[in-house]
């Protein structure tokens, strides 16, 4: 059965997108099928993937709201192994449909299960809000992922969304697992960078995972290119330490199966 | 001066009026207003320390007074000098580690 990642932060513009794009990516170059789900209206996965907003027939909205079968959404890529469901702005409104649904903080996770045993990894991209739409995608997920901006102030993102999650995992998901926190945008030269990676280990330990992504100018342009950095250069360390990521992920889950 | 009704009567019966709406109050709620209002926490019970019926806005209303108690601290070295709170970039992210420490462990 496949494991579902919810990829989150309360705060904007951290590197959620990035993750979700270049983690999945490299899962299915490593060779698992992989489904990217964009669960945020901006769409910027589903254009990060390649994907021309204006051109999709079918998208995770008409899904939720009962139009199509969520099969019928998924659409391939240009990396074999990577299938995307893709948005665009319309899936604001989701946010207020699901309000009036029964069950309302389960509707996604009902949606995605015919899904599970299709995919070994199905990635969540969520939006930088505590709206009901990223509920859905942390009640339908494994385990959580949450990016963490070499920056003083991710902290307090970082807190207040640790609180929301326990609150989830009380409430809605007793089975969410933390996969972990990832460090991006570390600039080696940078004193700050350095401070927040010392912090972090020294008090989120194993929590923080030990792939570390570096500020890059082509992690920046990949995504506006619309291609995961691996496909363009795989050879970049961004693009490499996203497939280490990938394989420490791996490595995680066996052993919390084992 | 005409009495026209008696005094301890009516005493009694706002007292008993003020009795009731004690009893009335949603303490939770009240509780949640209180913190947000002062951002504190409150750690122990709240208790109500006077209430008296008031005019409020040309209508009746009450204003009920809590006790709260509040334990507060102050750090200082061992010469007795005043240790300010550590407010810099690092040692606020220290502090929040060690929250999102305790969170973890949680989960
Ligand atoms: N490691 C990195 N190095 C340099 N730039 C990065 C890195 N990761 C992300 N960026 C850039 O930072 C910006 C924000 O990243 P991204 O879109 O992934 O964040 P997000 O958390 O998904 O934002 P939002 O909350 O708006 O969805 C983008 O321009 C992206 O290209
Ligand atoms: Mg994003």
């Amino acid at each position: 059965m496949g494991h579902i990642i919810c990829i989150a932060n309360l705060k904007g513009g951290v590197g959620k997108t990035t993750t979700a794009v270049n983690l999945s990516a490299s899962f299915a170059f490593i060779g698992k099928k992989t489904l990217l789900i964009d669960c945020d209206p901006q769409g910027s996965a589903t254009t990060g993937v390649g994907l021309s907003k204006k051109k999709l027939a079918l998208t995770l909205y008409d899904a939720l709201s009962g139009k199509s079968p969520i099969e019928k959404t998924v659409l391939d890529t240009d990396i074999e192994g990577l299938k995307v469901i893709p948005v665009r702005g319309e899936f604001f409104r989701a946010e207020l449909e699901l309000m009036s649904r029964p069950n309302k903080e389960n509707v996604l996770r009902n949606l995605i299960s015919p899904l599970r045993d299709c995919y070994d990894y199905i990635i969540l991209d969520t939006p930088p809000s505590l709206g009901l739409v990223s509920i859905n995608a942390m009640t339908a997920a494994d385990s959580l992922l949450i990016p963490l901006q070499c920056e003083f102030l991710a902290y307090e993102s970082l807190v207040q969304l640790l609180k929301f999650a326990r609150l989830v995992k009380k409430r809605l998901n007793s089975s969410l697992l933390l996969a972990g926190i990832l460090l991006t945008m570390y600039d080696m030269g940078e004193k700050t960078s350095q401070q927040i990676v010392a912090n972090a280990r020294k008090h989120l330990k194993n929590a923080v995972f030990k792939t570390v992504i570096p500020r890059s100018a082509q992690l920046r342009e990949s995504s506006a290119q619309g291609k995961p950095l691996l496909l363009s250069d795989p050879d970049a360390v961004g693009a490499k330490s996203y497939l280490e990521l990938a394989h420490e992920i791996i490595k995680r889950k066996a052993r919390t199966l084992a | 001066m005409t009495k026209v009704a008696n005094t301890e009567v009516l005493e009694k019966a706002r007292n008993e009026l003020l009795e009731k709406v004690k009893g009335a109050l949603e303490m939770k709620e009240i509780r949640r207003i209180l913190e947000d209002q002062h951002n504190l926490e409150i750690s122990d019970d709240l208790e109500v320390h006077n209430s008296q019926i008031i005019i409020h806005n040309n209508r009746i209303g009450y204003k009920i007074e809590f006790e709260v108690l509040l334990s507060l601290s102050v750090l200082l070295d061992e010469n007795g000098v005043y240790i300010p709170p550590d407010e810099t970039p690092e040692g606020n992210i220290d502090q929040l580690g060690g929250l999102a420490e305790d969170i973890i462990k949680e989960m």
